[in-house]
């Protein structure tokens, strides 16, 4: 029995990678093999690039499944091709080497495929080979005989259809086989990897060309044309933040009215008093308020993923690389910058792919002014809260509108930033772009699915963790000292919150905001969404009336000004309140100069702006 | 006389790769780097390789087809792949 515990534990901890070229469908391959029994790296931790996963052979055997970046070669180009390098070499210092290289051929090109198998070759490991795409390489018209094949490379083969259900079966089984697990020590011929994968293609009898993918010429011939392509692009990113604000009031109605029953609820069963207080206006009052926005976000990157798995994106990066050219970055540049639009975190660890030192410098100092998905609860309040929901035009809402400003003021400040560097410092030698396109393919739903799926769940960890914790910590300052009965004001001004705020109103009083939001500012930094949880509580305890709950809006619309909405809206352009993209920039540059230097030039550019926006208003509206 | 070069090479013609260029390129810090990177790419004599597209604007990038990839490429990097005349 107990030697029964010890040989499953042991097969458990046999970890097998995944190598391969990118967009070879490795990633589906493992999403196929693993299903939702994996784990992102955290945005804490080493990688976000490097995913690992359980799965079961055709026997039921557990195996860790690790999915590395995509490369050529093992000769790697940039930090995220080094990361793949490095642990199928075992000097990676997080991930021991592992047992089993699985090499994932695509059939559609075989010839670089094998090139990188030659080199694997070389790692002493016990190689797999899968041929991966055998449908599509079929469709254009080539004929892969898979035994001949399998002879020829004199390593165990399997072809897969990662797309299809039952497509990585081959796999599964051939996992179960204890010979795969031994390395064979085949004679290696001393020559190049590309002289040797000619050989094996000469020998398995396709010598003959490639066929190209026709579809993807078409597409490209319009989607990469300056003028149509161009307008194709806008029309997308714009489509994006209208459906990100029109397509997310149901669910968010649905979120609000669960917070507002479950806190009426405990309000009727509790007895008024501390802990009744802790859980509605702390507890619910905070979390709820940010766990609202979770449609919205869940919309963004299901565009994003959407994109991102069509393969469009670096086509994206290539129309916009003269545009980025001109203000000293390459396209490049482009596909971090777009995932910061998600969370500056991933987008900074994206410039890994970035080879040129001052490029990733520039990338990652703009990054946080990319409008992150973290500032959507707090732009969707205070638009809520102060912009009409009117129809400006047929499809157009105003709400919708500024939203859109909001995200052009981000990237207008970053161009203006990023130009200034340019005549500062120099623009440097044109960076190297060598940007591989690949062919467009519809994006699988199960892997969107999953890509959603490990973003809600990160998403509800933050509300969980730390949301909750700053949520109650607040409380506790907003609630003590009691105050004294007689007290003429609110009993959170007379609380250390109340006073610390007062404190602070001073330096923000220029700038229109008041005591609550100065507040709110302090867990605030910890990350953007938490300041809309700590003025959810802040306020819920300032009322003297009844519980205010999740009817946070309503409140802010009838106590602050218009100037003092719409100043702290473009605060939240580009103040840097996120310790995590702070720490982020220091673990990727190392020390803390670069992270020092980007709080002082986001916090200035974000109290002249608020500044310039309050005086206006206020100038305007007298 | 050298031989011609990708980046001169006329749009939707297909040619063969000869050799990356290690002479006649200027020399430019990281062109060992650069060289090797293409090859990695699958830039490697007798492939097949297309101009796709040229950029409206003069040294703006290209796209080219090499085997059955699709590649972005800078003109200056277009410039290091020597084509059979």
């Amino acid at each position: 029995m107990s030697t029964q515990v010890i040989h499953l534990t042991r097969l458990g901890q046999r970890r097998v990678a995944l190598v391969g070229n990118p967009n070879c469908g490795k990633s589906s391959l493992f999403n196929r093999l693993t299903g939702s029994q994996q784990k992102v790296a955290n945005y804490a931790g080493v990688t976000v690039e490097l995913k690992s996963g359980l799965m079961k052979t055709a026997q039921g055997k557990s195996i860790t499944l690790l999915d590395l970046p995509g490369t050529y070669s093992l000769n790697p180009g940039a930090a995220d091709e080094a990361v793949a390098c490095q642990v199928v070499r075992g000097e990676s210092l997080q991930e021991p080497a592992p047992d089993l290289v699985v090499a994932v051929l695509d059939a559609t090109r075989l010839r670089r495929s094998l090139r990188l198998l030659s080199s694997l070759r070389g790692l002493g490991l016990p190689l797999v080979v899968v041929l991966n795409r055998v449908d599509s390489a079929r469709a254009n018209g080539l004929q892969i005989d898979v035994k001949r094949l399998e002879q020829v490379l004199g390593l165990p083969l399997v072809a897969t259809v990662a797309v299809n259900a039952q497509g990585a079966d081959p796999l599964r089984a051939v996992l179960d086989d204890p010979l795969v697990w031994v390395a064979q020590t085949a004679p290696v011929e001393p020559e190049s990897d590309d002289m040797q994968s000619q050989h094996w293609m000469l020998a398995a009898g396709l010598e003959q060309d490639e066929p190209v993918d026709d579809w993807s010429l078409k597409f490209d011939a319009v989607l990469l044309h300056p003028v149509w392509g161009s307008l194709i692009l806008v029309s997308c990113l714009f489509l994006i933040f209208q459906a990100v604000f029109a397509g997310a009031q149901a669910p968010m109605d649905a979120v609000k009215a669960a917070v507002a029953w479950l806190s009426e609820l405990l309000a009727q069963s509790l007895p008024a008093g501390l802990l009744q207080s802790l859980l509605i206006d702390g507890v619910l009052a905070g979390v709820g308020s940010v766990l609202v926005f979770l449609p919205q976000i869940l919309i963004l990157f299901f565009f994003i993923l959407v994109l991102e798995e069509s393969g469009y994106l670096p086509r994206a990066a290539l129309l916009l690389d003269r545009m980025m050219g001109s203000i000293g970055l390459s396209g490049r540049s482009f596909i971090p910058l777009l995932s910061s639009f998600a969370c500056a975190i991933p987008g900074i660890m994206a410039t890994r792919s970035i080879a040129d030192r001052r490029d990733r410098w520039v990338t990652i100092m703009i990054a946080p002014l990319m409008t992150c998905s973290a500032r959507l609860p707090v732009y969707a309040l205070l638009i809520g809260a102060f912009i009409p929901a009117i129809a400006v035009g047929p499809g157009f809402q105003l709400q919708g509108l500024v939203l859109f400003g909001l995200y052009m003021l981000g990237i207008v400040s970053a161009i203006v930033v990023a130009t200034v560097i340019k005549l500062w410092r120099g623009a440097g030698p044109a960076a190297q772009l060598m940007m591989e396109l690949p062919d467009y393919h519809w994006p699988r739903p199960v892997d969107v699915a999953l890509g959603l799926w490990q973003r809600a769940l990160i998403f509800l960890r933050n509300v969980g963790g730390i949301i909750l914790a700053l949520t109650v910590v607040l409380w506790f300052l907003s609630s003590f000292p009691v105050a004294p009965v007689g007290f003429a004001g609110a009993p959170i001004e007379y609380s250390l919150a109340g006073r610390l705020g007062k404190v602070l109103a001073v330096v923000f009083e220029p700038i229109g905001f008041n005591w609550q939001i100065a507040v709110a500012l302090i867990p605030g930094l910890a990350a953007r969404e938490v300041a809309v949880s700590a003025l959810g509580t802040v306020y819920a305890l300032s009322d003297t009336t009844s519980s205010v709950g999740t009817a946070l809006a309503p409140v802010i619309a009838a106590q602050w000004s218009l100037a003092t909405g719409l100043s702290l809206l473009v605060w939240y352009v580009f103040a840097p309140q996120c310790m995590a993209t702070l720490a982020t920039v220091r673990r990727e540059l190392g020390g803390w100069r670069a992270p020092a230097l980007m709080a002082v030039y986001l916090f200035g550019m974000a109290y002249a702006a608020s500044w310039l926006t309050y005086r206006t208003v206020v100038h305007w509206s007298a | 006389m050298s031989s011609p070069t990708l980046n001169e090479s006329k749009p939707k013609v297909w040619r063969r790769i000869r050799s990356l260029r290690t002479d006649g390129a200027p020399a430019s810090e990281g062109l060992d780097e650069r060289l090797q990177r293409l090859a990695d790419l699958g830039f490697v004599p007798n492939e097949r390789v297309c101009v796709l597209r040229r950029s409206w604007w003069k040294g703006g990038a290209l796209v080219v087809q090499v085997g059955n990839a699709t590649f972005a490429l800078r003109d200056s990097e277009a410039a290091c792949i020597e084509l059979v005349a």
